[in-house]
């Protein structure tokens, strides 16, 4: 009777342990799949960023806005690498779920794209709004992309700035001729004379200075990537330009040697190629300040010459 | 007794196998459900940034027409920059996440030559990119320029081409 009795103990015993480690092993697949799911969902968010993005490729028009409505609060983080033909431009999202953050390391990596956020957006909805740029010719199409809780309050700023953050007609952005009303916003000062500037434009100079940092830039494109993003940030995205303008140039010279162009001179290789070789020697928007002089003798060349190359 | 004991035991654990092996079946019907929708999300958002680059590619600089051929023009391909980009496709290859891009002139309606650095401007068809595992292809239609002489005279010849655009199967 006793020895039954431990054999009905001990087969119990068993199956306790058994059920008790195939439901740990049904726990642990059960977290890892919530954890994969919720990676997946967040890739999937960043995919469909990037393929908005595409329709926001401008062509020759200027300043195109829109707004990204998320399912759930997300932080969005852009992150860059200059590595590589073209280096490559990041994307990643991760979504607050019941009050916890599911972080997700797989950015969603581009080579064609250029997304300017000041460190990272966090939000439901989001303002994208993109601007071609040029140097001289087209290089690219650069977005930023901002939260909507965020507010910018550009302060006095040139007429044409003025005129196309009104047009952009963004909710988060104020344009004010000395102060800003609404609460908390990134103070942006075209001009001295104001207290709390977060951003301080030396519009004609071409450089900004935010965080006691120098962004320099060539055109309006690249002042709002300076204001939209890191220094970090900043300066490898435009490493990345600089070697999608090598690029194009290369083509440009590759253009005038053709057949064609034997009867259509284009007046320009010589300049293009000393400014190939401004642009090999590139290390950081610093050296932005020398290029004034040599782009402005490539697009008068090319403006004048017998067929136009761009 | 004891070899009743034995029984129930080797009864019990069969039993938990057969479980176990129930629960990992349906564990691994469930993964490749899921699988498989993923991949299907992945294909239709590949097949929607298709169609929305077939319609802005032409607009990108290392194509666009810019303002060589008088004001600035949308949809318009360089035909000679194109010629150009060949030689440098190479560095584009994961550039655009395509499998294929083609252009090919439909109108005036000639007969397909492949276009060459040996027979450029005479031919009708840009093979820019041709991958495997290519996917359905999307198509716009853009104006593809260049410069002409004539009696010594220099004009701009456009002629309407299709661009075609296709993307890699997961």
């Amino acid at each position: 009777m006793k020895k039954a009795y431990l054999d009905i103990q001990f087969s119990w015993i068993f199956a306790i342990i058994v059920g008790a480690i195939i439901l740990f092993f049904a726990i642990f697949m059960v977290v890892k799949l919530v954890k994969t799911e919720s990676s997946s969902q967040n890739v999937q968010t960043s995919k469909e960023i990037s393929v908005l993005l595409n329709s926001l490729e401008t062509s020759y028009e200027q300043g195109v806005s829109s707004l990204i409505s998320l399912p759930q609060y997300s932080r969005i983080y852009s992150t860059c690498s200059a590595s590589g033909n073209f280096g490559s431009q990041g994307i990643l999202v991760n979504e607050k779920i019941y009050g916890k953050w599911q972080e997700s390391k797989i950015p969603l990596i581009l080579e064609d794209k250029y997304l300017f956020i000041d460190n990272y957006a966090e939000s439901r909805e989001f303002y994208v709004f993109s601007k071609p740029f040029e140097f001289p010719f087209k290089i690219a199409t650069l977005t930023y992309l901002t939260s909507s809780n965020q507010q910018y309050c550009f302060i006095n700023p040139p007429t044409a700035i003025r005129d196309e953050i009104i047009k952009l007609e963004q909710d988060n952005f104020v344009v004010s001729e000395s102060n800003c009303t609404s609460e908390s916003p990134v103070k942006i000062c075209y001009s001295s004379g104001f207290l709390n500037c977060d951003i301080n434009v030396k519009y004609s100079e071409n450089f900004l200075v935010k965080d006691g940092k120098t962004y320099w830039f060539v055109d309006d494109a690249s002042m709002y990537a300076g204001i939209f993003s890191t220094k970090e940030q900043y300066e490898c995205q435009m490493k990345r330009l600089v070697k999608r303008v090598n690029s194009l140039s290369e083509i440009y010279k590759e253009k005038i040697l053709l057949n064609t162009y034997s009867t259509c001179k284009s007046d320009v290789l010589n300049e293009l190629e000393s400014f190939i070789f401004y642009l090999n020697s590139y290390s950081d928007s610093k050296d932005f300040k020398n290029s004034k002089l040599i782009l402005t003798e490539l697009e008068s060349e090319n403006k004048y010459s017998g067929c136009r190359l761009w | 007794m004891v070899k009743k004991a034995q029984i129930k035991i080797q009864q019990t654990a069969f039993m938990l196998i057969a479980l176990t092996l129930f629960f990992v079946l349906v564990g691994l019907f469930f993964l490749s459900f899921k699988l498989s929708g993923l991949r299907e999300k992945a294909t239709t958002l590949d097949e929607k940034n298709a169609i929305i680059l077939s319609s802005k590619i032409s607009n990108y600089p290392e194509f666009s027409c810019e303002e060589a051929y008088g004001s600035k023009r949308v949809n318009c391909i360089d035909s000679d920059k194109l010629m150009a980009f060949v030689n440098f496709k190479p560095k584009y290859s994961n550039f655009w996440e395509i499998s294929g891009l083609e252009i090919r002139k439909i109108y005036p309606k000639q007969s397909e030559i492949i276009c060459s650095s040996s027979n450029y401007p005479n031919c009708t068809y840009f093979k820019i990119f041709s991958g495997e595992n290519s996917g359905p292809d999307y198509t716009s239609f853009v104006s593809l320029c260049r410069k002409e002489s004539f009696s010594g005279a220099i004009y701009d010849k456009c002629e309407l081409a299709k661009i075609i655009v296709s993307y890699k199967i997961k």
